[in-house]
Protein backbone atom coordinates (compact mmCIF):
# COMPACT_ATOMS: atom_id res chain seq x y z
CA UNK A 1 0.00 0.00 0.00
CA UNK A 2 2.73 2.36 0.72
CA UNK A 3 4.65 1.54 -2.26
CA UNK A 4 1.46 2.17 -4.34
CA UNK A 5 1.01 5.77 -2.28
CA UNK A 6 4.48 6.48 -3.55
CA UNK A 7 4.34 5.59 -6.50
CA UNK A 8 0.82 7.67 -6.59
CA UNK A 9 3.09 10.22 -5.74
CA UNK A 10 5.37 9.99 -8.42
CA UNK A 11 2.69 9.79 -11.20
CA UNK A 12 1.43 13.24 -9.22
CA UNK A 13 4.61 14.99 -9.15
CA UNK A 14 5.61 13.62 -13.05
CA UNK A 15 2.02 15.32 -14.13
CA UNK A 16 2.47 18.48 -12.43
CA UNK A 17 5.78 19.29 -14.16
CA UNK A 18 4.44 18.16 -17.58
CA UNK A 19 1.71 20.57 -16.75
CA UNK A 20 4.65 23.23 -15.73
CA UNK A 21 6.50 22.54 -19.28
CA UNK A 22 3.45 22.80 -21.51
CA UNK A 23 3.04 26.10 -19.90
CA UNK A 24 6.44 27.02 -19.75
CA UNK A 25 6.52 25.68 -23.16
CA UNK A 26 3.70 28.41 -24.15
CA UNK A 27 4.67 31.06 -22.40
CA UNK A 28 8.37 30.93 -24.16
CA UNK A 29 6.02 30.39 -27.60
CA UNK A 30 4.22 33.75 -26.94
CA UNK A 31 7.60 35.61 -25.92
CA UNK A 32 9.17 34.40 -29.44
CA UNK A 33 5.95 35.57 -30.73
CA UNK A 34 5.91 39.42 -28.89
CA UNK A 35 9.99 39.26 -29.91
CA UNK A 36 9.25 38.52 -33.65
CA UNK A 37 7.16 41.42 -33.46
CA UNK A 38 9.22 43.67 -31.88
CA UNK A 39 12.36 43.10 -34.29
CA UNK A 40 9.76 43.16 -37.22
CA UNK A 41 8.61 46.75 -36.10
CA UNK A 42 12.00 47.93 -35.23
CA UNK A 43 13.21 47.16 -38.51
CA UNK A 44 10.49 48.53 -40.40
CA UNK A 45 11.10 51.33 -38.20
CA UNK A 46 14.92 51.72 -39.43
CA UNK A 47 13.60 51.30 -42.92
CA UNK A 48 10.90 53.87 -43.64
CA UNK A 49 13.77 56.33 -41.53
CA UNK A 50 16.36 55.39 -44.36
CA UNK A 51 14.09 56.06 -46.76
CA UNK A 52 13.31 59.00 -45.69
CA UNK A 53 15.76 62.00 -47.17
CA UNK A 54 16.95 64.26 -44.25
CA UNK A 55 14.52 67.36 -43.87
CA UNK A 56 17.45 69.78 -43.87
CA UNK A 57 18.28 68.79 -47.56
CA UNK A 58 15.00 70.73 -48.49
CA UNK A 59 15.11 73.91 -46.29
CA UNK A 60 19.10 74.03 -47.77
CA UNK A 61 17.98 74.34 -51.47
CA UNK A 62 17.75 77.48 -53.08
CA UNK A 63 18.62 78.32 -56.68
CA UNK A 64 15.76 78.32 -59.26
CA UNK A 65 14.39 81.62 -61.38
CA UNK A 66 13.79 83.67 -58.69
CA UNK A 67 17.73 83.49 -58.03
CA UNK A 68 18.76 83.60 -61.81
CA UNK A 69 20.04 87.57 -61.08
CA UNK A 70 22.33 86.07 -58.02
CA UNK A 71 24.29 83.65 -60.60
CA UNK A 72 25.70 86.42 -63.01
CA UNK A 73 28.02 87.69 -60.51
CA UNK A 74 31.68 87.29 -61.08
CA UNK A 75 33.01 85.82 -58.27
CA UNK A 76 35.62 87.08 -56.11
CA UNK A 77 39.16 85.37 -55.32
CA UNK A 78 39.58 82.94 -52.57
CA UNK A 79 40.28 84.80 -49.01
CA UNK A 80 42.81 82.93 -47.39
CA UNK A 81 42.49 82.69 -43.65
CA UNK A 82 45.88 84.60 -41.86
CA UNK A 83 48.12 81.96 -41.10
CA UNK A 84 47.49 79.99 -44.73
CA UNK A 85 48.26 83.99 -46.39
CA UNK A 86 51.70 83.72 -44.34
CA UNK A 87 52.36 80.18 -45.62
CA UNK A 88 51.09 80.40 -49.15
CA UNK A 89 54.81 80.46 -51.07
CA UNK A 90 55.47 77.03 -48.97
CA UNK A 91 51.94 76.05 -49.83
CA UNK A 92 51.07 71.88 -50.96
CA UNK A 93 48.76 71.05 -53.05
CA UNK A 94 47.12 69.43 -50.27
CA UNK A 95 45.68 66.50 -51.95
CA UNK A 96 47.02 63.74 -51.80
CA UNK A 97 44.74 61.73 -50.25
CA UNK A 98 42.50 63.07 -52.85
CA UNK A 99 43.77 62.04 -55.19
CA UNK A 100 44.48 58.63 -54.32
CA UNK A 101 40.71 58.23 -53.16
CA UNK A 102 39.71 59.55 -56.60
CA UNK A 103 42.39 57.84 -58.31
CA UNK A 104 42.44 61.29 -60.92
CA UNK A 105 45.67 60.12 -62.26
CA UNK A 106 44.31 57.28 -63.40
CA UNK A 107 42.08 59.48 -65.74
CA UNK A 108 43.41 60.33 -69.39
CA UNK A 109 45.40 63.63 -70.13
CA UNK A 110 42.84 63.94 -73.01
CA UNK A 111 40.58 64.76 -70.42
CA UNK A 112 41.01 68.63 -70.71
CA UNK A 113 40.32 68.08 -74.66
CA UNK A 114 37.87 65.44 -74.32
CA UNK A 115 35.95 68.37 -71.79
CA UNK A 116 36.25 71.13 -73.73
CA UNK A 117 35.07 69.74 -77.03
CA UNK A 118 31.80 68.15 -75.36
CA UNK A 119 31.07 71.19 -73.80
CA UNK A 120 31.42 73.54 -77.03
CA UNK A 121 29.63 70.88 -78.86
CA UNK A 122 26.55 70.90 -75.96
CA UNK A 123 26.70 74.99 -75.90
CA UNK A 124 24.28 74.76 -78.96
CA UNK A 125 22.06 72.12 -77.42
CA UNK A 126 21.76 74.07 -74.16
CA UNK A 127 20.91 77.41 -75.85
CA UNK A 128 17.65 75.16 -77.45
CA UNK A 129 17.03 74.31 -74.09
CA UNK A 130 17.21 77.24 -71.86
CA UNK A 131 15.28 79.05 -74.84
CA UNK A 132 12.15 76.35 -74.68
CA UNK A 133 12.80 76.65 -70.61
CA UNK A 134 12.14 79.91 -70.86
CA UNK A 135 9.02 79.87 -73.32
CA UNK A 136 7.57 77.52 -71.30
CA UNK A 137 8.14 79.35 -67.69
CA UNK A 138 6.65 82.68 -69.47
CA UNK A 139 3.97 80.54 -70.34
CA UNK A 140 3.19 79.64 -66.68
CA UNK A 141 3.58 82.43 -65.79
CA UNK A 142 1.42 84.40 -67.97
CA UNK A 143 -1.61 85.52 -66.93
CA UNK A 144 -5.25 84.46 -68.45
CA UNK A 145 -7.07 86.83 -70.01
CA UNK B 1 48.40 75.03 -42.21
CA UNK B 2 49.31 73.43 -45.75
CA UNK B 3 46.70 75.38 -48.19
CA UNK B 4 45.47 73.91 -51.09
CA UNK B 5 47.33 74.97 -54.37
CA UNK B 6 46.01 78.26 -55.44
CA UNK B 7 47.52 77.44 -58.88
CA UNK B 8 44.86 74.74 -58.66
CA UNK B 9 42.01 76.51 -56.53
CA UNK B 10 41.95 79.53 -58.66
CA UNK B 11 40.86 77.66 -62.65
CA UNK B 12 38.75 75.50 -60.26
CA UNK B 13 37.24 78.55 -58.84
CA UNK B 14 36.81 80.08 -62.18
CA UNK B 15 35.32 77.24 -63.90
CA UNK B 16 32.47 76.62 -61.68
CA UNK B 17 31.71 80.15 -61.83
CA UNK B 18 31.13 79.99 -65.87
CA UNK B 19 29.26 76.82 -65.15
CA UNK B 20 27.55 78.57 -62.57
CA UNK B 21 27.08 81.58 -65.17
CA UNK B 22 25.92 79.30 -67.88
CA UNK B 23 28.71 80.25 -69.76
CA UNK B 24 29.57 77.24 -71.55
CA UNK B 25 31.87 78.53 -74.19
CA UNK B 26 34.11 80.19 -71.71
CA UNK B 27 33.88 76.89 -69.32
CA UNK B 28 35.69 75.00 -72.77
CA UNK B 29 38.41 77.90 -73.53
CA UNK B 30 39.45 77.72 -69.91
CA UNK B 31 39.51 73.95 -69.54
CA UNK B 32 41.46 73.84 -72.15
CA UNK B 33 44.33 76.14 -71.40
CA UNK B 34 44.59 74.78 -68.48
CA UNK B 35 46.01 71.21 -70.00
CA UNK B 36 45.03 67.72 -68.93
CA UNK B 37 47.10 67.72 -65.86
CA UNK B 38 46.18 70.77 -64.08
CA UNK B 39 42.55 70.11 -65.16
CA UNK B 40 42.81 66.27 -63.47
CA UNK B 41 43.32 68.30 -60.06
CA UNK B 42 40.42 70.69 -61.01
CA UNK B 43 38.29 67.44 -61.07
CA UNK B 44 39.58 66.22 -57.91
CA UNK B 45 38.73 69.27 -56.19
CA UNK B 46 35.23 69.18 -57.64
CA UNK B 47 34.65 65.48 -56.38
CA UNK B 48 35.95 66.70 -53.11
CA UNK B 49 33.49 69.97 -52.86
CA UNK B 50 30.76 67.66 -54.06
CA UNK B 51 31.04 65.26 -50.97
CA UNK B 52 31.71 68.31 -48.27
CA UNK B 53 27.75 69.62 -49.67
CA UNK B 54 25.89 66.45 -49.77
CA UNK B 55 27.45 65.56 -46.50
CA UNK B 56 26.73 69.44 -45.20
CA UNK B 57 23.16 69.74 -46.22
CA UNK B 58 22.37 66.10 -45.03
CA UNK B 59 23.88 66.62 -41.49
CA UNK B 60 25.01 62.61 -41.75
CA UNK B 61 26.44 60.62 -44.30
CA UNK B 62 24.06 60.46 -47.02
CA UNK B 63 21.89 57.76 -47.11
CA UNK B 64 20.36 56.64 -50.71
CA UNK B 65 17.02 58.79 -50.00
CA UNK B 66 19.13 61.36 -49.83
CA UNK B 67 21.39 61.18 -52.26
CA UNK B 68 18.58 61.11 -54.58
CA UNK B 69 16.86 64.00 -53.02
CA UNK B 70 20.20 66.27 -53.56
CA UNK B 71 20.12 65.19 -57.03
CA UNK B 72 16.70 66.02 -57.51
CA UNK B 73 16.73 69.61 -56.79
CA UNK B 74 20.14 70.06 -57.70
CA UNK B 75 18.26 69.26 -61.29
CA UNK B 76 15.00 70.93 -60.31
CA UNK B 77 16.34 74.36 -59.33
CA UNK B 78 19.31 74.44 -62.43
CA UNK B 79 18.03 76.89 -64.80
CA UNK B 80 21.20 77.47 -66.89
CA UNK B 81 21.80 73.78 -67.43
CA UNK B 82 19.88 70.66 -68.29
CA UNK B 83 21.16 68.56 -65.55
CA UNK B 84 19.26 65.02 -65.41
CA UNK B 85 18.38 64.08 -61.94
CA UNK B 86 19.98 60.37 -62.99
CA UNK B 87 23.88 61.56 -63.83
CA UNK B 88 23.70 63.67 -60.16
CA UNK B 89 22.48 60.74 -58.45
CA UNK B 90 25.31 58.48 -60.27
CA UNK B 91 27.82 61.42 -59.47
CA UNK B 92 27.11 61.75 -56.02
CA UNK B 93 26.55 58.00 -55.04
CA UNK B 94 29.47 56.44 -57.39
CA UNK B 95 32.03 58.62 -57.62
CA UNK B 96 31.98 61.70 -54.52
CA UNK B 97 31.03 59.78 -52.27
CA UNK B 98 31.86 55.64 -53.50
CA UNK B 99 35.21 57.14 -54.56
CA UNK B 100 34.67 55.08 -57.88
CA UNK B 101 36.90 56.27 -60.95
CA UNK B 102 34.83 59.24 -62.68
CA UNK B 103 34.46 57.66 -66.09
CA UNK B 104 33.05 53.79 -64.80
CA UNK B 105 30.39 56.45 -62.10
CA UNK B 106 29.43 58.32 -64.91
CA UNK B 107 29.53 56.14 -67.86
CA UNK B 108 32.02 57.26 -70.81
CA UNK B 109 34.69 59.93 -70.95
CA UNK B 110 32.50 62.57 -72.35
CA UNK B 111 30.53 62.74 -69.61
CA UNK B 112 32.93 62.56 -66.88
CA UNK B 113 35.25 65.18 -68.22
CA UNK B 114 32.52 67.53 -68.21
CA UNK B 115 29.54 66.72 -65.52
CA UNK B 116 32.09 66.93 -62.55
CA UNK B 117 32.44 70.50 -62.62
CA UNK B 118 28.89 71.31 -63.83
CA UNK B 119 26.92 69.18 -61.19
CA UNK B 120 29.62 70.37 -58.71
CA UNK B 121 28.93 74.36 -59.33
CA UNK B 122 25.50 73.62 -59.61
CA UNK B 123 25.45 72.05 -56.13
CA UNK B 124 27.72 75.00 -54.88
CA UNK B 125 24.63 77.68 -56.20
CA UNK B 126 21.56 75.50 -54.71
CA UNK B 127 23.28 74.53 -51.27
CA UNK B 128 25.00 77.79 -50.48
CA UNK B 129 23.58 78.52 -46.92
CA UNK B 130 20.94 81.46 -47.05
CA UNK B 131 23.43 84.01 -45.64
CA UNK B 132 26.67 83.45 -48.06
CA UNK B 133 27.65 83.34 -51.86
CA UNK B 134 28.69 80.56 -53.65
CA UNK B 135 32.47 81.87 -53.52
CA UNK B 136 32.18 82.48 -50.02
CA UNK B 137 30.37 78.67 -49.90
CA UNK B 138 33.84 77.04 -51.72
CA UNK B 139 35.89 79.41 -49.30
CA UNK B 140 34.42 77.42 -46.35
CA UNK B 141 34.52 74.24 -47.88
CA UNK B 142 38.12 74.65 -48.64
CA UNK B 143 39.57 75.79 -45.35
CA UNK B 144 37.46 73.09 -43.81
CA UNK B 145 39.25 70.18 -45.58
CA UNK B 146 42.83 72.39 -44.83
CA UNK B 147 41.59 71.71 -41.47
CA UNK B 148 40.55 68.27 -41.52
CA UNK B 149 43.87 67.07 -42.91
CA UNK B 150 45.94 67.93 -40.05
CA UNK B 151 43.39 66.36 -37.90
CA UNK B 152 43.27 62.78 -36.58
CA UNK B 153 40.03 60.58 -37.19
CA UNK B 154 39.35 60.09 -33.41
CA UNK B 155 38.11 63.96 -33.28
CA UNK B 156 35.17 63.38 -35.34
CA UNK B 157 33.33 62.06 -32.56
CA UNK B 158 34.15 65.14 -29.93
CA UNK B 159 33.88 67.44 -33.59
CA UNK B 160 30.03 65.44 -34.30
CA UNK B 161 29.50 66.69 -30.29
CA UNK B 162 30.44 69.86 -30.38
CA UNK B 163 28.12 70.21 -33.37
CA UNK B 164 24.89 69.09 -31.40
CA UNK B 165 26.07 71.42 -28.42
CA UNK B 166 26.05 75.01 -30.90
CA UNK B 167 22.83 73.69 -32.36
CA UNK B 168 21.22 73.03 -28.74
CA UNK B 169 22.49 76.51 -27.46
CA UNK B 170 21.47 78.01 -30.53
CA UNK B 171 17.95 76.75 -30.60
CA UNK B 172 17.32 78.15 -26.92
Amino acid sequence: VAQDAKIAGQDKTIAELRSTRIEQDERIARLETDLGRIAATVSELRKRSDDQPSADIGHRARGGEAERGERAEPQQRRRLPTDAVNNVLSAAAGGTLTELAFRIHDLSPEYAGIGASALTIGAGIVAVWRERRKAKDDADHRPEA
Amino acid sequence: MPIIDPKLEEPARDMLGHAIRGELHELATLIQSVGGEQYRHVLGLCLTAAAYIAVDVSGRWPTDADVREIARLTAEREVELPLDQADVYDYLSDAALGFQPLPEALGDDATAATLPVLITASMLFTFRPKDQKWWDYLDQIWSAYETAENLDPSVLPALQVRARMLKAVAAR
